[in-house]
């Protein structure tokens, strides 16, 4: 499971510094979504890269039960990586064009699904966060 | 996993919660469902997930993991963590509220927040050593 959160991570981490590389030798002027993806790129990297490494390593490291499963349903987190990593590729494709028929009602959906991550993780991992 | 190192992580978690809720209702602003008012949250939203999430969960977890002392608490003087927390917390919520408002909070904010990180970095840094050494 943690393998699956630090792969889709880096992916991230790639995207959004591809998309900085892009911005930066000045493709901005010939790519529209260049320019406008800004808000893109650093959510990649905080969310995508830094928070999914977070959720990885913590199901790993973190206190285990002392029951099984000793890290806690396993759904849970397929749940959060499947959910934040949906979200935030519906966020690449779509914020750059924004707003517009398909585009504004893709963001929505967007904020719906990471914040839907962001609680499946803290249900999951909450009852770890304890003394050994 | 010492309870300093758990107050600090489940705060972190509740401003993850509270910062992707923020950041959820600002995307949905852009999907057209709320006004554009809701921008004016962005402050609070980067000061919870920038200093409650990101740099509260580095603090805790590193207080947890460090290298302990052979002799002597194990972990170091308990009291700077936990200080450390109340004072990083109260320094986010006036930070994050003077951003928001016209109260002047910022100021105050910021010097608790500086001085919260700067109390539990300060019982870290002495356990930046070898294990066991």
């Amino acid at each position: 499971m943690t393998r699956w959160f630090l792969r889709a991570g880096i992916v991230a981490l790639l995207a959004a510094l591809l998309l900085l590389l892009a911005e930066g030798v000045g493709l901005g002027q010939e790519f529209p979504y260049v320019a406008r993806s800004a808000p893109v790129s650093l959510h990649l990297l905080v969310m995508g890269w830094l928070t999914q490494l977070i959720f990885g390593v913590s199901f790993w490291m973190f206190p285990r039960h002392p029951t099984r499963p000793p890290r806690g349903p396993e759904s849970l987190a397929w749940t959060a990586l499947l959910l934040l990593n949906a979200g935030l590729l519906l966020r690449v494709v779509a914020e750059p064009s924004a707003p517009g028929p398909v585009a504004t009602p893709a963001l929505l959906v967007s904020a719906i699904l990471q914040a839907m991550a962001v609680l499946s993780w803290s249900v999951l991992i909450w009852p770890r966060i304890r003394l050994r | 996993m010492p309870t300093a190192s758990i107050r600090l992580i489940r705060t972190a978690i509740l401003h993850l919660g509270l910062g992707a809720l923020l950041g959820a209702l600002m995307l949905s602003a852009r999907g057209g469902v709320l006004g554009p008012e809701v921008f004016a949250l962005l402050p609070l939203h980067r000061e919870m997930l920038l200093f409650g999430w990101l740099i509260q969960l580095a603090l805790g977890v590193a207080w947890w993991m460090f290298p302990k002392f052979r002799s002597g608490p194990a972990r170091g003087v308990d009291f700077l963590p936990q200080a450390g927390w109340v004072l990083l917390n109260t320094g986010i919520v006036l930070a994050g509220l003077g951003a928001v408002t016209s109260l002047g909070l910022t100021p105050p904010g910021r010097i608790l927040e500086v001085l919260g990180i700067g109390l539990v970095v300060g019982g870290l840094v002495p356990r930046i050593k070898p294990f066991g050494g």
